[in-house]
């Protein structure tokens, strides 16, 4: 019995066993004989981080729901485990029956991040899969991929058979009957694809051809196959209060990134950061009714027994009915011992009202992303953050008790200057003051992190185009920034500027780069984003073995006209307002978010035929 | 307020659970259970759980203690009932019992635990009855024994013998067994597979890493 062997022969030589049990509460163990599909959710790293994502939350319980499909999870098993698995010849398991991957119908990949892509090469070698698509037939699982970074999915074109584009519990089922249908008329692999070509939001990389004008720059991308749309519009749930969401999720006995209840408020952003993939692919804005979030709530906290209720949403203070739902779920839950927290702040008093309202037991460190150190280069970004809203957040946030904040900012943005390098270490300086002032006897306690990640150029958005900061312009900007912040009460953490570099190449690159990945891998990259296994030189090495200049990728300045590598996958905001906004950005014109003011056109509601959902438009009535 | 000493087993399912994470899945039975546990005042105020011991990663037992202090009165019975209904798969309860609120706190009195180990000899090596008891009497007889030993601060050298107050073994099959009573708690704390490092460093072949520990009694003298 294989489950055996693992759990007395292999489990008590790794660092965290629990990584690889199974049995948490709530887990769903289906019995094999009994289902049509088998499905496996592949999370390219640890269990940890696996654990946190609420895609996986939301699709098992959808696929599980299903009486004739079931899902199982894996994840990168990390290196200890690797090499038993390498050393007894054990394949890739799935955590719930401890089948081989290999014996599931699917196995779909999250993208969350460009650096997990390793580990997707390392996954499907472990389970006995070979790597590339082309050299898969039916007698092996079909292998999909979804997740933020599909948006850009042609360096994974060579090892992924389909990708699925947008949101998993709309168009997942469909999928699935898909899949099914075919097993059961024994369809080729080609076959097989041919059809799931035709499932709007599904893109299959094989039936369509790149032209080049050269490595990193493509003349043209066509369908090769009459199934294949020459546009892939991604697919998204329409009512989000309506929506399947899962009351009963698995609770990890390790633990894990996020160990609380998630509660998904809202979905999309229109904020309209102009560096942010996430705020452009999710759009519309989508809310559900506090009646909603009430009663998921309850059966959350009834199912787990967490004692922490996170609300989230890539902004929850923009929330249309966030303090009457955050109030009434503090009068039910304060006197049982369960918290209420907001993970994403504004940087504006409004939040910390709001922070304030939730007088968690132990406060924590707030943090605010003003992005850029002055005010020209926040019009740029369209980060709709003042020096002036800042100030009065941190300073509320000091008078209310609080002595640790966190100042996140991004370097290397498009047209910045030395002056806004200046203008970051002074608005921390600012903060530093106030504390003082404001903390007046605590103010030993006073501790202000800046935070200086790098900026990635990303597809979908305005600044798709605009070139990386080369490594040693980071570098450079890192330690200037460095010798300007030297304060006992300043903590300055900085992002490897080589991971950004490569995240870059990823982000924009076509299917070429797909060979690097592949030679990288080869020479053993793996968990990249993780500090002590990644090997810059490695992954130089790959660029040297498929002769590719990864600077051609990342610090080159994309032509407004030139066919982009992503320009067959649509996110519903059309190109001519992603060019507008980049126009914009460089006059330091703001755009204003259409939840408060007039739409701007970004299209994506007309191209969907969808609409903004905002529950606070009219009153929400008593709950 | 209202104490409760409840006797619970960790079972196959969670015994690669780490103490911690298994207090916290403990905790949370609690919740869904709906048993209203009273919390400590001040400003971070903690539910008020309390285990006898900690159990190291990968060790079942069958007689964990914890004591509990609820906010209201509750027959015993039925704490237990509702907890069994909420408890995940290898985490059972034994018994329930209201105890005196002058009670001494379980931490401060424990201080021995009995286990039962099963253990192979390594690849190629063979134990006979004799040499098992001839290891075990060699022990039995020292004053002192020094062994490596897992603590906070990495691998240290520690004497072990005083902590070990009884030690018999005998043979199953392929497998040997171990019975062993072995000092527990915040006065100095032996664990089963030092007792194994022990035996090796004494000429027994046995093969430490996959040795099954079973904690059987908790008690104090």
């Amino acid at each position: 019995m294989m489950r055996d062997f693992i759990r007395n022969r292999l489990l008590p030589k790794v660092l965290k066993p629990a990584r690889y049990l199974g049995t948490e509460l709530n887990s769903i163990h289906k019995d094999w004989d009994r289902v049509d599909l088998k499905v496996v959710f592949a999370f390219p790293d640890v269990y940890e981080i696996g654990m946190s994502h609420l895609g996986l939350r939301i699709l098992y319980h959808v696929v599980n729901k299903r009486p004739d499909t079931l899902m199982e999870r894996v994840f990168a098993p990390w290196v200890d485990m690797e090499e038993l698995l390498r050393q007894q010849n054990i394949p890739l398991f799935a955590l719930e029956s401890y089948k081989p991957v290999k014996e599931f119908d699917i196995v779909a990949f999250t993208l969350q991040y460009e650096m997990s892509f390793t580990n997707i090469l390392n996954m499907l070698d472990l389970a006995g899969i070979p790597v590339r698509a082309g050299d898969r037939d039916e007698s092996y699982p079909l292998v999909i991929a979804g997740g933020p970074c599909a948006y850009n999915p042609e360096p994974l074109a060579d090892f992924i058979d389909a990708f699925v584009i947008g949101e998993g519990e709309e168009v997942f089922y469909e999928v699935l009957d898909v899949v099914k249908t075919a097993k059961q008329e024994k369809l080729s692999r080609t076959g097989l694809l041919e059809r799931l070509a035709q499932v709007q939001g599904v893109y299959v990389p094989r039936f369509y051809d790149v032209d080049y004008k050269d490595d990193a720059a493509i003349a043209g991308i066509r369908p090769n196959n009459p199934n294949a749309p020459a546009k892939v519009t991604k697919r998204l749930v329409r009512n989000i209060d309506e929506a399947d969401f899962p009351t009963s999720p698995i609770v990890p006995y390790l633990e894990v990134v996020h160990n609380r209840i998630m509660l998904e408020v809202l979905r999309g952003c229109s904020r309209g950061c102009r560096f942010c993939q996430a705020g452009m692919i999710y759009r519309p804005v989508r809310e559900k009714s506090p009646e909603t979030l009430l009663r998921q709530a309850e059966e959350l906290v009834a199912n787990t027994g967490y004692d922490e209720i996170s609300l989230s949403s890539l902004s929850t203070a923009d929330y249309s009915c966030v303090e009457e739902t955050l109030k009434k779920l503090l009068d039910i839950y304060s006197g049982h011992g369960v918290n209420v927290s907001l993970p994403s702040l504004r940087a504006d008093a409004f939040s910390i009202e709001l922070a304030k309202e939730v007088q968690r037991v132990r406060r924590p460190t707030l943090t605010f992303a003003p992005e850029a150190g002055t005010q020209r280069l926040r019009d740029v970004i369209n980060k709709g953050v003042t020096e002036e809203d800042l100030l009065a957040a941190t300073g509320a946030a000091f008078k209310e008790g609080w002595t640790a904040v966190k100042l996140y900012f991004m370097i290397g943005l498009p047209t910045e200057t030395e002056e806004d390098l200046r203008g970051i270490a002074e608005l921390a300086g600012k903060v530093v003051a106030l504390g003082q002032r404001e903390l007046g006897a605590k103010a030993g306690r006073l501790k202000v992190t800046v935070s200086a990640s790098s900026f990635v150029p990303k597809a979908h958005t305005p600044f798709q185009w605009e070139p990386q900061n080369d490594i040693d312009t980071l570098k450079e900007k890192q330690r200037f920034l460095a010798g300007l912040l030297k304060n006992r009460k300043i903590k300055f953490n900085w992002h490897d500027a080589e991971l950004s570099f490569l995240e870059a190449v990823f982000s924009r690159g076509n299917r070429k780069v797909g060979r690097v990945l592949e030679a990288a891998w080869r020479r053993g990259c793996k968990f990249d984003s993780w500090n002590e296994q990644f090997s810059y030189d490695k992954w130089m090495a790959a660029f040297a073995d498929v002769r590719l200049t990864p600077e051609a990728f990342a610090c080159r300045r994309f032509g407004v006209e030139e066919v982009l590598p992503w320009d067959h996958i649509d996110a519903g905001v059309g190109k001519k307002f992603l060019a507008k906004e980049y126009e914009a950005a460089l006059k330091g014109a703001t755009t204003l978010d259409c939840r408060f003011d007039r739409c701007t056109g970004c299209g994506v509601c007309p191209n969907l035929g969808v609409d903004l959902d905002i529950k606070g438009r009219e009153a929400c009535g008593p709950v | 307020m209202a104490r409760y000493r409840l006797e619970i087993c960790k079972g196959e399912e969670v015994r690669f659970i780490s103490h911690l994470d298994f207090m916290k899945a403990f905790e949370r039975a609690l919740r869904r259970a709906k048993i209203p546990v009273a919390f400590s005042e001040g400003f971070n105020p903690h539910p008020k759980i309390a285990f006898a011991s900690a159990l190291p990663v990968g060790v079942t037992s069958a007689c964990e203690l914890v004591d509990l202090e609820l906010q209201e009165e509750l027959p015993a019975a039925e704490v237990k009932q509702r907890l069994e209904k909420a408890l995940p798969p290898g985490i059972k309860v034994n018994a329930v019992n209201r105890c005196h609120d002058k009670q001494p706190a379980l931490m401060a009195v424990i201080n021995r635990s009995e286990y039962l180990v099963r253990v192979q000899a390594i690849p190629d090596a063979v134990i006979h009855y004799q040499l098992l008891q001839e290891a075990i009497k060699s022990f039995l007889g020292k004053d002192a024994l020094v062994v490596e030993k897992k603590t906070k601060k990495g691998l240290r050298e520690r004497d072990i013998r005083k902590g070990v107050y009884s030690l018999r073994g005998w043979l199953e099959g392929n497998d040997i067994m171990l019975e062993m009573v072995l000092q527990t708690g915040t006065e100095g704390n032996v664990r089963p597979e030092d007792v194994l490092s022990g035996l090796i460093s004494l000429g027994l072949p046995l093969d430490k890493d996959f040795a099954r520990v079973h904690r059987t009694r908790l008690f104090s003298v």
